[in-house]
């Protein structure tokens, strides 16, 4: 019998092995698809090896420079002509499959022009299921049970991960640290604290997507706050003239408020950063404290619980926080919490909005809050499958080499933009997609490192790329950081991720004032024995063999 | 017209126009939805902003449906819902009739009553993605449309409700059948079948809504995107916009398709599964009625 086809009893024991090894997947990490951000350090030898160089691409000279801890560099027009990369198209090679998250075109690949100036480009069919983000970890799920594992697979962080990598994934530590990446010149000039992302245990095990490490930026609808005659970049000092913009931007009766979204997902952060608490975790000599534990903590749930109470967020931001966008979109709340990403990609599509932001305050005034860095990029990374041999794994790299084009090269604007004339026509020297075409572009491979979100760029719209700039380049290096961010925790991992859902809703519920402070500290005592100082161990450990 | 039985007195004019209103606010409750999502397909997405109520089109325009009919992936996943549903639904009567027929002739087929227990023992515990994919991936369905249509081949509950229906079929019919020397399938296709034309109608309508709506299988089963189904098709395009909870958008969420060709697709993917109801909607009342006044 074909051994594909068989369903026999090994496969069935196989089966229910895999899922017994699997069962916590489905209460994976906290951010679901996301990955998890908990990178390097931990348990398993291996040795931690050199971090890739970086090596910004030569190519082209930004009008406002970059800076090595993540401003990113920024561009008023694309480079003209457009820089023609050595050695493209790729010769031919055998078909790669992946696993990603994304929307897929509209159009199908095989129809789509996009796909083929991206297949031509590559010398392969680059043939990958995407999956939106919402839905990922099922596929996920079931791939990593299977022995069906495509050659590149987009990472959410599992029970056991070191262990599922070193078995099943390539270790490119040293393939690509120090100057091995120089081979590779689009994954040279990924910055040095991206490759943070895919270190585990020390090695180094995928490609992540760079992006600066902005964290949250509280957005403002220049539009709305004119109306009020409130400067679009408003200037405040303290909280209480925060809660003072909160009252002025909130017109209940007309069915007009200050913010919409999830209140402990977004509010609470932004009063932990205007009180200066940690960022998640921070160190006391060599011990790891959690921000569960921080004073800061009450006094930022009392304070969201009176914000709430005063009516200042959409009634439904707890029960419906989903319909966030919609209600900024339609001018219900004026400002809107949101990933630094974000903000250029609401600018640019909404020009009338007039965007601009709250530089949040320290709550006791005295200048401007620290932002609370996050990863310098997208935190679920792109591992590669252990390959038949180093030739094999050479040409993968260079596919994700592809991928990673530089800003300003021709390879970029095939990556991301499409096929000329199709999906896109360049306007004064600019890139611009033709009406709904943006979304018909190659799906979900941009997260291998694709360079579009490390380069501030928004053509015509250079106040734009300058306010961008100047807001990186003042919050960038002093922002706090997290200190586990690197480390990975096992215990974080399996037993956290159902803590920190009823952590989470505990939050909500202090914030809508159906529970107290006191409430919240007695439940952060149970998380605390149960698997808290267990994690800040773990972290320990994972720092002091990095 | 009826005409009110002698016996009946006359409603009261409040008791009327209350069972009126209520029935009015019913109808708009039910129909809104409706009303909304097709007046939004037909909007210009450029006047159309997220979040009005609409009763009619803002700026009425078809061009949310040229875009979607134009793009190919919508048409071919409508055309692979239609037959995935015909023929599964076909499959799934087949297979849930003879079974069901079998298990009704508990003196005749032994071992009967063991697997009737086996078949409640499914309903009451799955086995989980992970083993449903082994198991579909072990037989070879990967990336075919059988993988959609075969797992679910039998549904446990429509199965009992088949049988059920079955057993109240006088024996007394089927034993002067096999004396006028009809086989097993000739009383089943004789007889009984055209007894059970209410349950028949509706399990095999139960089945082709749940084939009609299903995307998960899709997900799992399918890598190839030319095949999935139009359901799938459909929630990423609608899940595109949503976060994660807690998470922020993606720059990609953020250049989202428009709503009103999120409401397209939405209409063509309800309006073939409405136009089957009028067709089955005799057999419901029958249904309903069947055993009624039996004394």
């Amino acid at each position: 019998m074909d051994n594909v086809n068989s369903v026999s009893r090994r496969l069935v024991l196989g089966g229910i092995a895999s899922t017994a090894s699997l069962a916590a997947l489905a209460a994976c990490s906290p951010d679901g698809g996301n990955g998890s951000g908990n990178n390097g350090g931990g348990e398993s030898g291996g040795g931690a090896g050199a971090a890739p160089n970086y090596v910004p691409f030569a190519g082209v000279d930004p009008d406002l420079p970059g800076t090595e801890d993540g401003v990113s560099p920024a561009f008023f027009n694309y480079p003209q002509p457009p820089i023609e990369r050595e050695g493209f198209p790729l010769p031919t090679t055998d078909d790669v499959t992946g696993l990603l998250q994304g929307v897929p075109a509209p159009t199908t690949p095989d129809q789509n022009p996009a796909y083929e100036v991206f297949r031509r480009q590559a010398g392969n069919r680059m043939n990958a299921t995407t999956i939106t983000s919402a839905d990922y970890l099922s596929r996920y799920q079931v791939v990593l049970a299977s022995d069906d594992i495509p050659d590149f697979v987009q990472m959410s962080t599992v029970p056991q991960f070191p262990k599922l990598l070193e078995s099943t994934f390539t270790d490119l530590t040293d393939v690509l640290g120090g100057d091995g990446v120089e081979k590779y010149p689009g994954l040279a000039n990924i910055p040095t604290p991206t490759w943070d992302i895919p270190k585990i245990n020390g090695r180094l095990w995928g490609i992540a997507q760079p992006r600066p490490p902005a964290g949250r930026v509280l957005s403002a609808r220049g539009d709305l706050l004119a109306e009020k005659g409130i400067d679009k970049n408003p200037d405040i000092n303290s909280g209480d003239d925060f809660k003072a913009l909160l009252a002025e931007l909130t017109d209940r009766g007309n069915n007009r408020f200050a913010l919409g979204s999830d209140p402990a997902a977004w509010l609470l952060p932004g009063l932990l950063e205007m009180m200066e608490a940690p960022n998640e975790w921070s160190l006391d000599g060599d011990k790891f404290v959690s921000l569960n534990e921080a004073p800061q903590m009450v006094e930022a749930l009392n304070e969201g619980a009176q914000i709430v109470k005063d009516g200042y967020l959409h009634p439904n931001s707890f029960s419906d926080p989903a319909q966030n966008q919609v209600w900024w979109n339609g001018g219900v709340t004026a400002l809107y919490f949101q990933a630094f990403t974000g903000w250029g990609v609401f600018a640019r599509g909404n020009p009338s909005w007039d965007l601009g932001y709250v530089r949040l305050p320290k709550w006791g005034g005295g200048g401007k809050a620290p932002i609370w860095k996050g990863a310098a990029g997208y935190a679920a990374f792109i591992a590669i499958k252990k390959q038949s041999s180093d030739a094999r794994l050479e040409e993968l790299l260079r596919l994700a080499d592809f991928v990673a084009s530089p800003f300003g090269t021709q390879q970029f604007l095939d990556v991301n933009y499409g096929a000329e004339g199709s999906h896109y026509e360049m306007v004064g020297g600019n890139p611009e997609f033709l009406p709904e075409k943006s979304a018909d572009v190659v799906a979900g491979w941009g997260y291998m490192g694709g360079n579009s979100q490390a380069v501030l760029f928004a053509p015509g719209q250079d106040e734009l790329v300058r306010a961008q700039h100047e807001y990186l380049t003042e919050v960038i290096p002093e922002g706090t950081e997290n200190p586990a961010l690197p480390y990975y925790s096992e215990t974080a991992t399996s037993k956290g991720s159902s803590w920190n859902q009823r952590l989470t809703d505990m939050k909500r519920e202090v914030l809508r004032g159906s529970k107290t402070v006191s409430d919240w500290e007695k439940m952060v005592a149970d998380w605390k024995s149960d698997v808290g100082d267990t994690i800040a161990e773990e972290y320990a450990e994972a720092a002091a063999a990095d | 017209m009826a005409t009110r039985p002698l016996w009946m007195e006359k409603p009261h004019p409040i008791a009327q126009a209350l069972k009126v209103a209520l029935l009015a606010v019913t109808v708009v409750v039910m129909l809104y939805p409706f009303i909304h999502v097709i007046a939004v397909s037909f909007s210009d997405s450029t006047k159309y902003t997220p979040g009005d109520l609409l009763l009619l089109p803002k700026g009425f325009t078809t061009e949310a449906y040229k875009l979607v009919l134009n793009g190919a992936v919508v048409p071919r996943a409508l055309l692979v819902s239609i037959g995935v549903t015909v023929v599964g639904t076909l499959v799934n009567m087949v297979f849930t009739v003879t079974m069901a027929y079998g298990l009704t002739q508990t003196k005749r087929v032994p071992g009967s009553r063991f697997v009737l227990l086996i078949v409640l023992f499914s309903m009451l515990f799955s086995a989980g993605i992970i083993p449903n994919y082994l198991l579909v991936k072990g037989l070879g369905m990967i990336d075919t449309y059988w993988s959609l249509i075969i797992p679910g081949t039998i549904s446990a509950f429509n199965l009992v409700v088949i049988r059920n229906f079955f057993m109240n079929i006088p024996e007394e019919l089927l034993d002067a059948a096999r004396i006028d020397g009809a086989g097993e399938l000739q009383i089943l296709g004789r007889v009984v079948l055209p007894l059970s034309k209410a349950v028949i109608a509706v399990i095999a309508l139960f089945y082709g809504v749940a084939h009609w709506n299903a995307f998960f299988g899709a997900m799992l089963y399918l890598n190839d995107t030319k095949m999935w189904p139009v359901q799938l098709v459909l929630r990423q395009y609608v899940l595109q916009a949503e976060p994660l909870p807690g998470a922020q958008l993606e720059p990609s969420q953020v250049a989202i398709t428009p709503h009103t060709v999120q409401m397209a697709v939405l209409v063509l993917a309800t309006v073939p599964i409405l136009v089957v109801y009028p067709f089955l909607q005799r057999y419901f009342t029958k249904g309903v009625l069947t055993g009624a006044i039996k004394g």
